[in-house]
């Protein structure tokens, strides 16, 4: 009976003490999440009615604004490190468009402007990109408004409102975040 | 009595990587009854060392190995994470089992008929890798237009239970041994989700630069134990613990099983275990979301008369498309029904054995047989096959070897050992030897021993 269990247990000791030597490290979880996570933003289309009032008089500028409350919460507020706004324009009317964007808090104060795009007539491609870093601007995590402007400067071409022109604007966000 | 100790200490050991269900149909265990309620004993009674009767460890992980993540190198562990990221499918699997046998005994009737009885607590978890998921949890969307995210992958299901038992296996002739258990689950602790529907998918489009699309939305989270009334999640251990003791969400199970003797040397042993369910109404919260929605951002309209609310707009139009609810409404769930069978054939020197009825048995010192172990599991069930040989080195002291495929591996190399020192039967199993000297490697570890009086 001895010749046949020391054997074995010699073999099994070997095997369990070497698996307790592993070339393990459990210690090295250190897993950072960097998730970037595109959302779509703003978008709209103007014709040349919204730049004519009642009485076929143009328009120098019009605006609208809305409410958003993505920063509100807690994963974002943490772990936001960089936000990148890209914009589309195509622009169908034979004049020009200056854009201003605004992103203000609750308070109206503003927390982070745009350059301002100028949008040649006839411009279908126009394309720009923003990026807001964090540690930079740290009072945009207050943000809670994203306004527009689209202004009209005035020129010797009027609007003809039977001719049906169209300004498109699109913007969608990436969020860069690390956990 | 030296050789006895040394046999001790090698069978504790040597259980470091085992799995319970290596003793199936092995040796003279009273713990086979537990695996087989029709498995044939010889013995008077048993009663099982409080707490130490039997327990088993058992953690699984299909799709990579420990080394793929903490192998210590100078590699960085992202880098790792994302090559298993990359390795697993929504198959693999991660499955942890534990279960302690807190008291455990039996008797016999009559020469015919043997009756046991106990209480284990059993945790059992198993999660599904929603790999999806996980990569747009890891990555975000956005290096992935156009791909859907498929949230069906959300497959888990987590107990914490206490089971009172009672069983009883009957002799009917000379060839065949029946039995049956009847359990009482109590639960306390519940999670479960599972045929969960629906893909989230950012593609390009002509009104936005982006859009979400939110697609066939129809998952459900069911919890018991976890959000008390109060909506707070604060129970403690000591809660949980008593809340198995018959304190919890109480179900009813059944085991049944049978041994059969073709001949004196073929043999074949059965067993259905947990065919039972257990009803959750004991601080129950559920969790279900359904619908479809497009999210192509805010459009403006510019309209300086009737200015809107834009924020609001899109929550409103959101909770009409997707409902979400929290209930606390009670549900049954199914206990994981294990199914056994084994096909034995005995061969070689002959030894005698004399029981209580002063009759006597005779043995064969060796036989092969395979084996089959599934459980039915959320997504499929988990199969084992394992071949196996037993040796009896005396007429106290049994061994088996054993060859296992299953989802882990196809090379999973067993040895169990049974053995008994006046009336103390110890037991203890290893199933994975190749993995003991490469631990980093393995698939699984588990680990399962036991100890019982046994009186012949």
């Amino acid at each position: 009976m001895r010749f046949k269990l020391v054997p074995l247990q010699i073999l099994f000791c070997i095997a369990f003490f070497i698996s307790c030597t592993e070339n393990l490290n459990f210690n090295q979880i250190n897993l950072e999440l960097e998730p970037t996570i595109n959302v779509p933003i703003v978008y709209f289309e103007l014709n040349q009615n919204n730049f004519l009032d009642e009485f076929n008089q143009e328009i120098s500028a019009v605006s609208d604004i809305t409410v958003f409350r993505i920063l509100e919460t807690t994963v974002l507020k943490e772990n936001l490190i960089e936000l990148k706004i890209d914009f589309e324009v195509e622009n169908g009317f034979n004049r020009m468009f200056l854009v201003k964007m605004f992103i203000l808090d609750d308070n109206d104060n503003i927390t982070h402007t745009f350059n301002q795009f100028t949008i040649e007539a006839g411009d279908l491609n126009y394309t720009a990109t923003g990026t807001i870093l964090i540690e930079n601007t740290s009072e945009f995590l207050n943000s809670t408004r994203f306004r527009t402007d689209i202004i009209l400067p005035p020129t010797s071409t009027n609007l003809n409102p039977n001719i049906e022109k169209i300004f498109k604007f699109r913007s969608s966000g990436t969020f860069y975040l690390r956990f | 009595m030296k050789k006895y100790i040394l046999f001790l200490i090698l069978a504790i050991t040597t259980s470091i990587n085992s799995q319970q269900q290596l003793s199936f149909s092995f040796g003279e265990i009273p713990q086979n009854l537990l695996l087989n309620p029709g498995a044939e004993t010889n013995f008077r009674s048993h009663y099982g060392i409080p707490v130490l009767s039997n327990f088993s460890f058992t953690a699984g992980f299909t799709g990579f190995t420990l080394a793929d993540l903490f192998l210590n190198d100078s590699r960085d562990f992202n880098l790792k994470f994302e090559e298993v990221l990359k390795k697993i499918d929504s198959d693999d699997y991660i499955n942890i089992n534990t279960v302690i046998e807190v008291l455990s005994a039996g008797f016999r009737i009559d020469d015919r008929t043997y009756v046991s009885f106990g209480f284990y607590e059993e945790l059992d978890i198993i999660t599904y890798l929603p790999k999806d998921i996980s990569e747009l949890i890891y990555y975000g969307n956005e290096p992935f237009l156009n791909r859907p995210f498929s949230i069906s992958e959300l497959v888990v299901k987590a107990d914490v239970l206490g089971v009172l038992h009672a069983g009883m296996s009957r002799k009917i002739d000379e060839k065949l041994t029946v039995g049956g258990r009847v359990k009482i689950y109590s639960s306390s602790l519940n999670i479960e989700t599972n045929n969960n529907f629906g893909t989230i998918t950012a593609t390009n489009n002509n009104i936005n630069i982006v859009r979400q699309t939110l697609d066939n939305l129809d998952a459900e989270i069911r919890t018991s134990g976890i959000i008390d009334s109060n909506g707070d999640a604060n129970q403690s251990s000591n809660d949980i613990f008593s809340n198995t003791l018959l304190g919890g969400n109480l179900g009813l199970g059944f085991d049944v099983g049978l041994t059969y003797h073709f001949s004196h040397q073929l043999e074949f042993t059965g067993s259905i275990i947990d065919l039972g369910f257990i009803k959750y109404s004991k601080n129950t919260r559920n969790f279900t979301a359904k619908g479809n929605y497009i999210l192509d951002g805010i459009n403006f309209e510019y309209n300086t008369d009737d200015p809107s609310d834009y924020w609001e707009q899109l929550e409103e139009d959101f909770n009409e498309n997707v409902r979400t609810e929290e209930t606390e409404n009670s549900y049954i769930s199914s206990r994981p029904i294990k199914i056994n069978a084994a096909l034995k054939y005995s061969f070689g020197k002959k030894r005698s054995k004399f029981f209580y009825t002063k009759t006597h048995k005779q043995y064969y010192y060796n036989s092969i047989g395979f084996q089959f172990h599934t459980i039915m599991r959320p997504l499929k069930p988990q199969f084992s096959f394992t071949s196996f040989y037993e040796k009896s080195l005396s007429k106290k002291i049994h061994t088996k070897f054993t060859h296992t495929i299953n989802d882990y591996s196809s090379a999973i190399f067993g040895f169990a050992t049974s053995l008994q020192v006046g009336k103390l039967n110890i037991f203890g199993m290893l199933d994975n030897i190749l993995a003991v000297t490469d631990l980093a490697s393995a698939n699984n570890i588990s680990l399962n021993f036991g100890f019982n009086i046994v009186i012949d």
